[in-house]
């Protein structure tokens, strides 16, 4: 087991006024708990609004959550900061419009001591040709990209720090179609090659399908089934697991 | 079978830098009466860009070179504005994909539709208000009564585009042109509007040129399918062609990376 989620909540409050009175309480996480294996894809999904985003961001500690645990086991995860990476949803905002492409990708070689300074170059050409990116594209800036491209350069910054876990957060729904079934065929050979294990939201159960090994059914907050990728598909228990899968297939 | 919609060699230009650039290069397609013809391609392909230039609601730097568009045998091109704002919204209606966006924050539902159904047929207020409640119920929202003091942002994304779906349906169109209406939607919503949209359909009869990029929808609602790439159609024909036996290799591209993680 490489990471193990207890009994997560996360409330927000919702303020009123100019002095902030508390108005309200919102549930976006109530109670999660689950665990991953390593090497395994975890998929979650949900509707919009369900709290899986809220999850990612609780998994790799870029919001506090309100209460409970996550656990990586430690043998595994040394430096969550470098063994735990993210690729969000949308590349247009998530890469830095000022920076360029070398300087996108050696920045995390940099901040965690990965490669000595002369080997730096070196090492973006080879994360370049891990995504399928030509050599040529390391003085450019991300405007020059089209989405498809910029969510490889977003993977190749995720690989740079050499990490063992990598969440990945909606990553392909703003993309094509075949852009789509290329970016799924990356993940997954980068995954045999590189050992990785992933947690792959999304709200597209055909993708989830296609990628996971188990599955995990979020609905306002709450686990409400989990289970490896035939039961969840082939037998699901919930009634809203069932209407998702009515929906999709209808 | 009866033409409705007949688009021969529609060619759009974009002016940009001082440069013409091709974006529609020479589009052909028809819409026969009580059909549901669907557009499909990627982001770019031209989609959105044939579906205005029916009514020629263009961007301002968009010029239409040469084609023509008949609507029941007129041609809609050489038509001047005021003879074409009788047809938008009474003949052809829109709906589109991000219905908040589309409908106005600062006035009420009933506002918003009301003003639709005084502008296009002559109604007073009352009878307007009367028409707009049937029409909510008519899209199956549940409390008309209510959701006619609503502003937009007080509603579902759903429960938006069914005011959407309303406003466009007002003036009983005969051609309703839907561009990637539920694309922003959860897909049990998104199952729910698509049913609406047939159903609908069926009773009010009028043709369905539905723009998506999903190819799942594309399979369950089309009559006929139009595949679009790099502003040309690329391939035309029934579900069973398209999916069964594509053609083109665009199409074939396309139905590969749908088998793959378009289908469930």
């Amino acid at each position: 087991m490489i990471l193990e989620v207890k009994n997560i909540s996360k409330y927000f409050t919702i303020e009123r006024g100019v002095f902030k009175a508390e108005a309200g309480l919102v549930k976006a996480l109530d109670g999660v708990s689950f665990s991953v294996n390593e090497y395994d894809t975890l998929g979650i999904v949900g509707e919009s609004g369900s709290g899986k985003t809220t999850l990612a961001k609780i998994i790799i500690d870029l919001i506090p959550a309100t209460s409970g645990e996550v656990v990586f086991a430690p043998e595994l995860i040394q430096d969550l900061r470098k063994d735990v990476q993210i690729v969000f949803q949308n590349p247009y905002n998530s890469l830095n419009p000022k920076m360029r492409i070398s300087e996108i990708l050696s920045e995390p070689l940099l901040i965690h001591n990965i490669v000595p300074k002369p080997f730096i170059k070196e090492r973006t050409l080879e994360l370049l040709r891990l995504v399928g990116l030509d050599e040529d594209v390391l003085g450019r800036f991300p405007i020059e990209f089209s989405g498809g491209q910029r969510q490889r350069i977003c993977i190749a910054r995720a690989l740079a720090s050499q990490p063992k876990f990598i969440i990945l957060d909606e990553p392909i729904s703003s993309l094509d179609l075949i852009i789509q079934a290329q970016m799924l065929d990356l993940f997954f050979e980068l995954k045999q090659r590189l050992k990785l294990t992933y947690i792959f939201v999304s709200h597209n159960l055909a993708v989830v399908k296609h990628i996971a090994d188990s599955v995990l059914v979020m609905e306002n907050g709450r686990v409400v089934e989990m289970g490896n990728i035939d039961e969840i598909f082939y037998s699901p228990k919930h009634p809203y697991t069932k209407a998702l899968l009515d929906a999709a297939r209808s | 079978m009866e033409n409705l919609l007949e688009i021969k060699n529609l060619k759009v230009d974009f002016f940009v830098n001082k440069k013409l650039v091709p974006v529609i290069d020479g589009v052909s397609f028809c819409i026969n009466k009580d059909e549901v013809l669907v557009l499909a391609g990627e982001s770019g392909s031209g989609k959105t860009l044939s579906a205005l230039s029916i009514t020629k609601i263009l961007p301002h730097n968009a010029i239409i070179t040469s084609g023509s568009i008949k609507f029941s045998g007129s041609d809609l091109l050489v038509m001047d504005e005021k003879q074409l704002v009788d047809i938008r919204g009474r003949e052809i209606a829109y709906i589109f994909q991000e219905p908040t966006s589309y409908l106005n924050p600062v006035f009420t539902i009933g506002d918003q539709i009301t003003e639709v159904i005084m502008l296009h047929q002559n109604k007073n207020k009352e009878s307007a208000i009367e028409e707009a409640k049937e029409l909510l119920s008519l899209v199956k929202i549940k409390e008309p009564k209510r959701v006619l003091f609503d502003y937009p942002h007080q509603l579902s994304g759903g429960m938006n585009q069914r005011v959407f779906l309303a406003m466009a349906l007002a003036c009983r169109p005969r051609l309703l042109i839907a561009d990637e209406p539920t694309t922003a939607l959860d897909v049990t919503i998104e199952a729910q509007i698509l049913q609406l949209l047939l159903e609908l359909k069926k009773t009010m009869g009028f043709s369905l040129l539905f723009i998506t990029h999903n190819l799942s929808i594309a399979k369950r609602i089309a009559n006929r399918i139009c595949i679009m790439h790099k502003g040309k159609i690329v391939e035309e024909g029934s579900v069973e062609k398209i999916f069964d036996a594509p053609e083109h290799f665009h199409t074939r591209e396309l139905i590969n990376a749908y088998e793959k993680i378009g289908k469930l």
